[in-house]
């Protein structure tokens, strides 16, 4: 009994001799052939939270649109905005609306996984969300300087460019695993 | 100093990073029955370990840049095989002492001294498919991968002297079912 060590560093081979079953090689072969399932699931998993962020955007311009009737989407010059209303808060608005030209235009740019129909109408719906702007200038143009109309305005710019940054980091995010699953 | 192993088939490597399907089956061939048969001593399942070993085969060759060289490949190769069999074993059930069943053996004893080691070895084998996961395991790592008892902590996640301890204990279970048989009698 002493040997059993022995046996095991002598007879290495005979302690691997398994064979799997029959088929093995073909098996494996398949396997190479198609991608990972995983990644798939998580592809069409990604591409429906990009919808649910859009969905969510659209409730939450709706929501803020409820009580005022939809005219106008672009941003209307006849009333006060945000950086009428001091030199500071001007400057504020400027720094935030460039942030937002800046997401539109990649999201512009994204390749919508040839669907510009999809494109279009996620583009649409972050046009709608500056209903919810308008609105509140005109809030603003009734009552001037009311603190909560001026945080609202911010509010909604820091919304929007979250928002869009979701879009985009998601869009980044399934391109690389589209790369990722096409290359195995 | 960095000793790099490129153990003569660093083209094949190569060839593996730009996803090149014939060297992934060359290479297949060449390690699958060394990783099936590990794969099998952690799982004890032909078909899980099959299976384990040839996803173990994809994961490499999707992170094969990782590779450095610093062993050999094959080496590399087979701690994805063990951390993944580790991995779908967990996900299965804990390790635990189960009640060990007796195996069947036959009572024939071949005569001539060459069959006996092979015959001893099957028994051998035998007995440690039946023992409780964490011994074979170990009994495995030590005896069969080479690991020592630093690296086998390592990959467990234990302490290197609960490594030795669980290894001595898993061979005096292992001397005990083989005590049993009368081929070890002697």
């Amino acid at each position: 009994m002493k040997d059993l060590e022995k046996i095991f560093l002598e007879n290495q081979e005979a302690f691997n001799s398994e064979e799997p079953e029959n088929g093995h090689f073909e098996r494996f072969e398949k396997k190479l052939k198609s991608p990972k399932k995983v990644l798939r699931f998580n592809y069409w998993y990604s591409l429906a939270a990009v919808f649910v962020i859009v969905i969510l955007s659209v409730l939450y311009a709706y929501e803020r649109v409820q009580n005022s009737e939809q005219q106008t989407v672009e941003l209307s010059n006849e009333y006060l905005a945000l950086k009428d209303v001091s030199p500071e808060y001007a400057e504020v608005e400027f720094f935030l609306a460039s942030q937002v030209e800046e997401g539109m235009s990649k999201i512009e740019q994204i390749d919508f996984f040839n669907n510009p129909a999809e494109k279009q109408m996620l583009l649409d719906e972050l046009k709608a969300m500056d209903s919810v702007y308008t609105n509140l200038q005109k809030e603003l143009n009734a009552n001037p300087n009311d603190e909560r109309i001026i945080e609202a305005m911010i509010q909604y710019y820091r919304t929007k460019v979250i928002i869009m940054n979701n879009i985009i980091n998601k869009f980044e995010q399934l391109k690389t695993r589209k790369n990722e699953s096409t290359e195995i | 100093m960095e000793i790099q192993f490129l153990n003569g088939h660093d083209k094949l490597i190569e060839k593996l990073a730009k996803g090149d399907r014939k060297a992934q089956m060359e290479l297949y061939k060449m390690y699958y029955k060394a990783m099936f048969n590990t794969s099998l001593r952690i799982l004890n399942n032909s078909f899980e370990a099959e299976d384990i070993m040839q996803e173990a085969f994809l994961t490499a060759f999707t992170r094969i840049n990782e590779y450095q060289g610093k062993v050999s490949f094959g080496a590399w190769l087979k701690k994805i095989v063990i951390n993944k069999s580790l991995d779908e074993l967990k996900k299965k059930k804990p390790f635990f002492e189960d009640v060990e069943k007796i195996p069947q053996f036959s009572t024939e004893e071949p005569e001539n001294l060459e069959e006996n080691v092979s015959y001893k070895i099957e028994m051998i084998k035998a007995a440690i498919k039946n023992l409780a996961d964490g011994y074979r395991i170990i009994l495995s790592l030590y005896l069969l991968e080479g690991y020592d008892h630093e690296e086998i902590g390592e990959i467990l996640s234990i302490s290197p002297s609960t490594s030795r301890s669980q290894f001595t204990r898993a061979k005096r279970k292992l001397k005990e079912e083989l005590s049993l048989m009368p081929i070890f009698n002697n």
